[in-house]
């Protein structure tokens, strides 16, 4: 077994990550004097995994759009009974959630650590499913997704993805649609769960008061076999520049109109440092341009022409990575040349020194908080872990980066042929 | 003129009068990488409640040496990313602004200067040194959060699940102050002046207290130093606060509808529970809700998700300081009578005393496990402390936990009794022109 650890003296932490014999990944961050513990089970399935291929076959299988969220709801179905009734008998709550790379389950508890640890690692091990279940598990997803169609933010979300993406399948609605739903089978959450709650594609986040060795123990005791076969390789998929649409729209009844103005950006392999880099560089200069307290920000603000729900996001991933910058307006199409304008005065002028060293001072000091407590401690393991880089590499990056990098993300990011803006109004 | 530290449990404060209504609570502890520091005005909900709401999003716009959004944004900036937020938060008949600065440690941070003196003064500043113009608030940064104070009311029916829960609330309260909802009305917040809204100011800083409470690893004397510091003298000559009303039964049972161009129903239905804060049966009342629809394991999740399949969410929650639960869930319109009959049935067959012992052993571990780990998160200990101070008296998590342990299931129905349905509010699709039939 490969165990490795890394030290932050100026956090006061440390963690270890331990390879077990089944390819399982666990990570572990001790938080001495809190009562609260918590496990994280990541599965590296999301949303954009609609074709793979499976270990030792070659053959390329396909499935429905939002199959990894209908496989989380059923992975909840064990040989014990509900895992969430499981859970709540030991006096923990659990969660879980499904995005576009990955799934998470989850368990928060005081007392009971173990036999509530033994529950979420048995996610991995089988699926209890028949067609009986899946029907009606299919009229509470549908309910879900009829949910989330009365949601101008979701819609204006997906709508702006769908606009910016040709064939990359991030352009799915997660939780799929009704007509995709419905052509899900038992058969196919088994062929996934088999292909990807793999233990080498599935990694566990543990934070709280535990010793590490007990831990270990247990989970080589819980999770000993070694399981055949090997995780399934989903097929790449490749982005043809330009987007998709440059505007789009959909009418909702909504008092005021939202836009969602979005950035696809195309680009070669990297490795996780490099994805790393490129979050934080982003990020920091997304927040030097449209940040709270950028000459963008204030302006608008001032003249009404955004309120405080404008917001400017990126998202990087080793497959894809888009900005979305949207905001409640009276007047999306004004707001969309200001916000275009600044991009292209950007890119002729560069954006302050002054201004990027301020937002690198904040992100110095919001990322402490990540360590507050054993929930933000176990997700921020997995936030990181999941981009392939080492957790308390961030600041070593973040001071190594020079004004030039992120200046250069300027023009690598924000292409006009790779924008597209969704308007949500009634 | 220290209080000293309240007897034994795990979140309590040390509290320290600093004179002129305002009291501060510290906890300290190491164990966090942030200091939390919320200053809290005590405040009635009332029909004023649009006011009261707009105060903290005007404050936060400009202060005597920081003249607008921008120099506080930047000066935010550099005090290590703190975040600051002023807002109101609504707790049974109080509607009480607050204004919450979080920023790292400062050792870990490598703070250079003094960021535990900058980030209290920043706060106060907020707070006591407004931006004046001609002795009251500046006039472009009232009509500015009016627009968006307005905007955010109406922006109210795009959440559809909170939307229908607050008019539930509103149609079951009517004629009580609860039903308030916590930024007022349109028509309230637009008639609101540079004048009235700064003499509304005056009026609560001069008859309200302050509660601070700061959550991290500072030292009591160097923070009653630079509270004492930063925090004005002020006239202060309190006006009671008033109580929350408690309605034990409604007299009768309501159903209202509406319609919107939406796809999913929504659905919220209020109760009384006869118990309140104070209550010795407040123990019991955590089980009855936990079992009712607050868990996952509960009969109204089991039942319309699990069973029925009608609903992708369906859960219940407390009011504790008012006395009410609500139950909600997102339905196809047409199940809404078969739901209504399946809660009925549920509350029917808990009054009965039918709850089994694994519910009760469920229930049981988990509000342990909640009421155990409140140390854990800044914000849960000092929301105990606030709820407490609304109802005025405070729970103590030992005795608490004490009683958790001592509930039995024959309290839980006896709590199921007292519970009733007041008020039914559903929000459905509008029919569309045209037909063209609806989603599977």
């Amino acid at each position: 077994m490969n165990r490795t650890v890394e030290k932050s003296d100026r956090l006061g932490e440390e963690y270890s990550v331990t390879r077990l014999p089944s390819g399982l990944r666990l990570w572990f961050l001790p938080k001495r004097g809190f009562a609260k513990k918590v496990a994280v089970l990541g599965v590296e399935f999301g949303s954009v995994h609609e074709a793979f291929t499976t270990a030792g076959s070659g053959e390329v299988r396909r499935v429905p759009a939002g199959t990894a969220h209908f496989l989380e709801h059923r992975v909840f179905e064990t040989d014990r009974g509900d895992a969430f009734d499981l859970f709540e008998r030991l006096g923990a709550g659990s969660n879980a959630a499904t995005g576009h790379t990955n799934t998470t389950f989850f368990f928060t508890c005081t007392e009971n650590f173990y036999p509530a640890l033994e529950i979420l690692l048995g996610f991995t091990e089988k699926i209890i499913v028949d067609e009986e279940m899946v029907e009606r598990e299919k009229k509470i997803i549908i309910q879900e997704i009829l949910g989330y169609q009365d949601s101008p933010d979701w819609q204006g979300f997906t709508g702006v993805l769908q606009g910016l993406y040709r064939t990359h399948p991030v352009r799915l609605d997660i939780s799929g649609t009704v007509e995709s739903v419905s052509e899900i089978g038992a058969d196919t959450l088994r062929l996934c769960h088999g292909a990807f709650y793999h233990p080498s594609n599935v990694d566990l986040y543990v934070s709280g008061d535990l010793d590490e060795q007990e831990l270990l123990e247990f989970v080589l005791r819980a999770h000993s076999a070694e399981r055949g076969g090997g995780k399934a390789e989903p097929v790449p998929h490749a982005e043809a520049p330009g987007a998709a649409a440059k505007y789009a729209a959909k009418y909702m009844d909504v008092p005021k109109p939202r836009i969602f103005i979005g950035f696809k950006e195309l680009f070669g392999p990297l490795d996780g440092e490099g994805l790393m880099k490129r979050n934080l560089s982003t990020s920091i200069l997304l927040y030097s341009m449209f940040g709270g307290s950028s000459d963008f920000y204030i302006g608008n603000y001032r003249t009404g022409l955004i309120d405080s729900s404008f917001s400017a996001s990126f998202r990087g991933e080793a497959e894809f990575a888009y900005t979305v910058i949207s905001a409640e307006t009276d007047e999306p199409a004004r707001l969309r040349d200001a916000v275009l304008g600044r991009i292209a005065s950007a890119r002729g002028e560069g954006v302050p020194e002054k201004d990027l060293a301020r937002a690198r001072r904040r992100l110095k000091g919001r990322f402490l908080r990540n360590w507050n407590s054993p929930e933000s401690a176990a997700f921020s393991l997995m936030f990181y872990a999941q981009k392939g880089a080492s957790p308390f590499a961030f600041e070593r990056i973040l001071d190594s980066m020079a004004p030039e990098d992120i200046a250069r993300r300027i023009d690598d990011h924000f292409d006009f042929a790779n924008n597209c803006s969704f308007v949500v109004e009634s | 003129m220290a209080v000293g530290p309240a007897a034994g449990d795990s979140t309590s404060f040390e509290h320290i009068g600093l004179g002129g209504g305002v009291n501060l609570h510290l906890r300290r502890t190491g164990r966090f990488k942030s200091v939390l520091v919320e200053a809290v005005i005590s405040e009635d909900l009332s029909d004023e409640a649009s006011m009261t709401a707009l105060l903290p999003a005007v404050l936060r716009r400009g202060t005597a040496a920081f003249a607008d959004l921008q120099e506080i944004a930047r000066h935010l900036d550099n005090l290590y990313g703190a975040s600051f937020s002023a807002d109101v938060m609504k707790v049974g008949e109080r509607l009480m602004p607050y204004f919450r600065i979080d920023f790292p440690t400062p050792a870990l941070a490598g703070a250079d200067g003094d960021l535990l003196g900058d980030c209290v003064d920043f706060l106060a500043e907020v707070m006591f040194r407004p931006r004046l113009e001609g002795g009251v608030f500046l006039k472009e940064f009232v009509e500015g959060e009016k627009t968006n104070l307005v905007s955010q009311i109406k922006g109210l029916v795009t959440d559809q699940d909170h939307y229908t829960a607050q008019k539930c609330i509103e149609m079951m309260c009517r004629g009580e102050r609860f039903a308030q909802y916590e930024y007022g009305t349109v028509e309230d917040a637009e008639a609101i002046t540079p004048e009235s809204l700064h003499a509304y100011y005056s009026r609560l800083l001069e008859t309200r207290p302050v509660d601070v409470y700061v959550v991290g690893d500072v030292d009591p004397e160097s923070l009653s130093r630079l509270m004492r510091k930063s925090f004005p003298e002020r006239k202060y000559s309190p006006v009671p606060l008033r109580e929350t009303e408690f309605i034990a039964a409604p007299s009768y049972e309501k159903t209202f509808y509406e319609e919107m161009q939406i796809e999913q129903a929504r659905l919220a239905i209020g109760f009384r529970t006869g118990v309140r804060y104070n209550d010795p049966a407040l123990p019991a009342l955590l089980f009855f809700n936990g079992i009712f629809g607050g868990f996952a394991f509960s009969k109204l999740f089991k039942t319309v998700r699990e069973k029925e399949g009608l609903a992708y969410f369906a859960g219940s929650q407390i009011e504790r300081s008012k006395g009410i639960m609500l139950a909600t869930t997102g339905i196809d319109a047409s199940s809404f009578g078969r739901v209504m009959d399946l809660v009925r049935g549920i509350l029917d067959s808990m009054r009965a005393g039918e709850v089994s012992r694994e519910e009760m052993d469920s229930a049981r571990a988990r509000l342990m496990s909640r009421f155990n780990s409140i140390s854990d998160s800044q914000t849960a200990v000092i929301n105990m402390h606030l709820e407490g101070m609304v109802n005025g008296s405070f729970m103590e998590i030992g005795e608490l936990l004490e009683s958790i342990g001592k509930v039995s299931a024959e309290d839980v129905a006896g709590v199921a009794r007292g519970v009733r349905l007041d008020t039914a509010y559903l929000l459905r699709p509008a029919r569309k022109a045209g037909g063209g039939g609806g989603a599977a």
